[in-house]
Formats: C-alpha cells, structure tokens, sequence
C-alpha cells in the first residue's frame, strides 16, 4: 500500500505480448512434451509417443530443449543484471528462477532420453498397426479380438483418418509454439538492447525537468497578480523539481512528509525547502492575506533549491 | 465529546480547590475575561502550562501533549497503559499547573454509582432530603483505572461526561465547567478488568498511550527524582478555569479549509471500508479528529489546520471508535496499527486547490 510506480520502467503492451507468447510456449512446449511421454505407464515406465518413433527427432528435440534452456537462463541473468537496483525480495526470486532455469534446462532433455522407449522398428510397426493402444487407459489386457466381419475395412480407414487428424493437430501446435519462441525472443532482445532509449531518464533529463519545473513557477510568478497563487506554484515547482530527482510526492504525503523524505534523502536546500514549505501552508490552508513579501521569499527559496538540485545533478553527470 | 466548547466562555462555576492535592502551590490570580485570545496567545498559554508539566513528567512530550490537545479541544481522555507508567501522575499535574479543581476516584470493583455522582441523604436538623454532590462535582476529574468497576458504574460517569450533567431524584444538577475527565485504564487483556463498551470508548474524544520510557529517558527521571528529594514535584498553578474556556473558545476560531474536512471525511470513511475493520469510526470520530487537529494547530501557533495536524492525531482520535475483526486477536494487530495504516494510504489534499482563492 502507498507503493510508488514508477511508469518509465514499463511498457504495459510489450510486457503484456511477451506474457502472452511465454503462456503459449510454456503450455505448447508442455502438450508437445506430453505427447511424446508414453500416455499408459508409470512415472519412470519408458514408451515412445506419437513422434516417438524417429530417434533422431528425439535426440533434436532433447538438444534443443538443452539449448534453448540454457540461451534463456543467460538471457535472463542478463536481464536482471541490466536491472538497476533489485530489492531483497527481488534478488532472492530472481536467483530462484536462474537455478530453475537451469535445473529445467538439464533435466527435461535428461528425462526425454532416458524415459523414451528406443527400439527395432519392428515394434514400432506393430505399434503403429495396432492404433487402439493410443488410446489405451488401464493397463488390463484387451478383450479378445472379434470375428472378422465386413466392417473392418471401415475401422482401419477411421483409424487413419484420427492419425491424419492428429499430426495436423501436432503440427498446428509445433508451429504456434516455435512463433510464440520467436515473438518472447524478440521482445528479451528489445528490453536489453543498449542502443534503445533508456527508461531512466539520464541526468541531462533530470537537468531539462528541473528546468522546466522551475520556469514553470518563475512564469507563474511574472505572470499572475495573486500572490498567493504565485506561492502555490512555487511550491508546485519544487514538488515537480522533487521529483525530477527521485523524490515524487505520494498521494498520501502532505507537505512536511514530503520535506522529510527530501531532506533525508539528501536535499541540498533544506532551510530554503523548509521556508517554502511553511509559505506555501499558509497560502494554500489560511486565508491570511498574502502580499509581495510572501511572493519574494518564495522566489528565493524556489531559485535556490534550483540550484542546489541543479549542482548536484551536475555533479552525478561528472561522476564516473 | 461533550458537545463543543465555543460557548463555554462565561461565567464558569469554580469550586474551592480541593485540600487534598499535595502538588498545588497558592493559587494565583487570574484575569476573569479570557475571551480574547487569539489562538496564537492560547498557544503560547498552553505551551506554558506544557513546559510546567513536564518539570514533574519526565520524557513524556507526545502523550503531555496530546492530553492538552484533549482539555483545549473540549473532550475527554483515556489513558491507556500498563500500571506503574505514570498514569496518575500525568493527570494530577494537568489539574495542578492548570489551576482546575481536581478530584480523583480510584475505582474498584465494589464502587456504586452513587459514590460517583453523589446521593441525597436525611439531615435530621432540617429533616429534609440533601443531596451531597460526589466527586464527579469537579473541574478534572481523574478517574482511575476506570475498567476495574462494573458497567453500572462506569455508565453513571460516562453519562456526566456526555451530558455535562447529573440527574439525580428527577432533579438535573450541571457540573461546573470546564469539565474534564482524565481516565486511565489497563489494557484488557490485563486481569481484573471490565471491558469499556464500544459506545462508552466512543465518548472519549481520544486514547492516549504512554508507553516505556527510554533508558536515558528513564534515567533522567530518577536523577530528577534524587534532586528534588521528595516524593512529588511542586508545580506552579499558571492558568485557571476560566482561562482554559478563553483558550477552547481559540480553539473555535481556528479556520480549516474545505479539502482537509473532505479529508478527515475520507479519512472516518476508509476505517468503515477497511477489511479488517468490523465496524468503523461514528460521525463523532470525524468531529473529534477536527476538533482535535484545530487543538494541534493551537498548540502550534497557527490559526488554520494543516494536513499534518490532521495527520498527528488521526490515531489517537480514531483508534478507540474502530472495532477489528476477531481474527486480529491472534496476529497482534491492534485499533492503532490499521488507523495509522489508514493515515498512510488515504489520498492528502492535492497541492494545488480546486477553486483558487484570492488574497
């Protein structure tokens, strides 16, 4: 409650398509999974699924998933790195996911290799004859088969045509989980390109904000005849100034809350922060009459917080 | 509440200053027309009777505070805490700086109602029925360890302290003013205890807790003790009774600005809404938390509220008037840990107004 967001350090759509794609991969690369485990067995029973039946499919699915693990684990460790500051909570979740990251990379080829049912294609043939064990559920022995009669022909030609319907399906599913690959790749790729503009803004940034933050209140101060809108705005200006340097105003902050995180956050100005903050109490809650001298001191005090703020941004541009 | 105190400024009865306080020094004279201050001059006046204080109160700035912010807001005070935490002696030296007639009533599980609010009895001289005022007849009232009675009891004082009255043989009798009462209290848990009702918690315009004091803190007040060479502090009397309804009637003149009465409103709101709230703040505790935050601005030297004045006494205006969910009981979370919770969440007004205002 009362957490800050900061809205530069996301982008809603992009997150939201690369969350979008991870689903897809998570849940396809799953089913694809599945499909090639043996559907009957126990945990550690060894079979051969529908795509089963290639060695040399198994062996490059194995690898890729291997890979592909692994490019995403370094992916992601140079993601987090890129990140500025992770609290403690952060940091632990995000060493979690690396080593899982890694677990997962090594231990899923592992399993497809060592639960996978590698045989003669003897079996297979059978295997491939005999399609009601697809959809075998309980290990009982089947009943006995029944006398021919005329209909087998049409049984055989339903079978093939749920195997056709099958390895369309499959199909379907590889490519839809290769494109959402693509589309979480794309997206891992822009969020840590150096060349792409910061989400941070740099200190010249901070520099141009603060800027306008204070001609903001110096134009409110030329221009309006009202002393006390002109102390309102110079306090406004400070706030903007603020936070331009890290220290936004919470919507539950009032002005000697927001003076306190400011000083303690190591604000340059603070008595001249702390005059402005006390004009601007009066002006905004009281209905004392306010006059020029009320608009002057809130000129000095804007003018000099703007400096202070200014030297030491300067200053962390200096700074290696 | 005892109902506002902008029209407490004259004439006040002030009974003969009780014997029995050993803390009192010889009253000094005071102005009768204190109608004028300006709620700067109240400020400073309390500020006084502050700095006095804490001469007998070692360490104890925000709770001494808070109590002032009580008497000038025109309400009561609970003061709640362990035994031994300087409860009594808080309130004693109020009564004693302040120059109030102070009376106190221990109360005990065996005590009537009629040994608060006084009985009428047969003077056989005159053979008629004479009422004969009991302790509640005062100026402050300290009613100690006020959860040690039962309700019967504790309802005839908090009816006083709602009225300002006492009915007694179908004949109304006023208590002098200013009236203030000063009720200390052990935590519930504590054994030997009666739990103050909702309702009755509500009529105390806030809750103080004292809390321990720092080692230095602690200390400072047997050093303070060893120096003095007596059991209890001698205090000037610097005010009176007339002078503490000239520093409520300052109260009343403080401004407060439309955005932060919206505010407090948001404020008594959110407890009603707040999930592990059982039932919320009454209208009262908004008038309280006003009354308060415009006490806090005395006491400061202004004569406009602040945001951080509402701030400041929002848990202590606020914290007794909630109920919580039972299942708090079990996680420690108290009436304290989600009004502050509350304080910190609930947007403050924005700085820029909504409708300008001219100078």
């Amino acid at each position: 409650m009362g957490r800050e967001r900061t809205a530069e350090t996301r982008r809603p759509g992009a997150i939201g398509a690369a969350q979008a794609a991870l689903t897809v991969l998570v849940a396809g690369g799953a089913a694809l999974a599945a499909l090639l485990l043996h559907p009957g067995a126990g945990l550690f029973g060894k079979g051969r699924g529908p795509l089963g039946g290639n060695p040399v499919l198994v062996f490059g699915l194995a690898l890729a998933a291997l890979l592909g693990g692994i490019a995403l684990r370094s992916r992601y460790l140079e993601q987090v790195r890129s990140n500025r500051e992770l609290g403690g909570t952060e940091q632990r979740l995000a060493d979690s996911v690396s080593r899982l990251l890694l677990a997962a990379a090594l231990a899923v080829p592992l399993l497809v290799l060592v639960l996978h049912r590698f045989g003669t294609g003897h079996g297979d043939e059978q295997a491939r004859h005999v399609p009601v064990r697809l959809y075998r559920i309980s290990p009982r022995p089947l009943p006995a088969p029944p006398p021919k009669h005329t209909g087998q022909v049409d049984q055989a030609t339903h079978a093939w045509l749920l195997r056709v319907m099958l390895d369309v399906g499959i199909s379907l599913l590889a490519v839809v989980v290769v494109l959402a690959g693509i589309v979480l790749w794309r997206h891992l790729t822009r969020f840590s390109d150096p060349d792409a503009p910061a989400d941070q803004g740099p200190p010249d940034d901070e520099q141009s904000r603060l800027a306008r933050a204070v001609d903001s209140g110096h134009r409110a101060l030329m221009d309006g005849d009202d002393p006390r809108a002109a102390v309102i705005a110079c306090y406004a200006a400070m706030e903007a100034s603020l936070a331009g340097s890290g220290v936004a105003r919470r919507a539950s902050d009032s002005p000697q809350d927001l003076l306190e995180r400011a000083v303690a956050g190591g604000l340059p100005a603070a008595p001249a922060a702390a005059e402005l903050t006390a004009l601007f109490r009066e002006a905004r809650y009281s209905t004392h009459p306010m006059d020029g001298g009320h608009r002057d001191r809130a000129a000095a005090a804007l003018a000099e917080i703007a400096d202070g703020l200014r030297v030491r941004a300067a200053a962390a541009v200096a700074a290696p | 509440m005892t109902g506002g105190a902008a029209a407490e400024s004259a004439d006040p009865r002030t009974p003969t200053p009780s014997r029995e306080d050993p803390t009192v020094t010889s009253p000094q004279p005071h102005p009768t027309h204190h109608d004028t201050l300006t709620p700067r001059q109240a400020g400073e006046r309390a500020a006084a009777v502050l700095d006095e204080i804490r001469t007998a109160v070692v360490g104890k700035p925000e709770p001494l505070a808070l109590v002032m912010l009580g008497i000038l807001a025109g309400g009561h005070v609970l003061i709640e805490d362990l035994p031994g935490l300087g409860k009594t002696l808080l309130a004693r030296s109020f009564g004693a700086a302040l120059g109030l007639d102070f009376r106190r009533i221990q109360f005990t599980p065996d005590l009537l109602p009629s040994d608060v609010t006084g009985a009428p009895f047969y003077d056989q001289k005159t053979t008629e029925m004479v009422f004969r005022p009991g302790p509640v007849f005062t100026h402050l009232l300290l009613a100690d360890e006020i959860n040690r009675t039962p309700p019967k009891t504790q309802a005839a004082l908090l009816e006083a302290m709602a009225e300002s009255q006492v009915s007694i043989d179908g004949s109304t009798r006023p208590l002098p003013r200013p009236f203030v009462v000063v009720a200390t209290a052990n935590p519930i848990e504590y054994e030997g205890t009666y739990t103050l009702p909702e309702a009755q918690l509500d009529r105390f315009l806030l809750r103080v807790r004292m809390g321990y004091l720092t080692a230095a803190e602690e200390t400072g007040m047997l050093r303070a003790r060893v120096e003095r060479a007596a059991p209890e502090a001698v205090l000037r009397t610097l005010s009176g009774p007339g002078e503490v309804l000239a520093m409520r009637a300052a109260v009343e003149r403080v401004e407060i600005d439309d955005d932060l009465l919206e505010y407090v409103v948001a404020l008594v709101g959110a407890t009603r809404e707040h999930p592990h709230i059982q039932v919320g703040a009454s209208p009262r505790g908004g008038l309280a938390l006003v009354q308060l935050a415009r006490a806090r601005a005395v006491l400061d030297l202004r004569d406009y509220v602040t945001p951080e004045d509402v701030k400041s006494v929002a848990v202590p205006a606020l914290a007794h008037r909630v109920t919580l969910k039972p299942e708090l009981w079990v996680r420690q979370i108290d009436g304290d840990d989600v009004v502050r919770e509350i304080v910190q969440s609930v947007p403050a007004p924005q700085t820029l107004p909504r409708t300008p205002v001219a100078s």
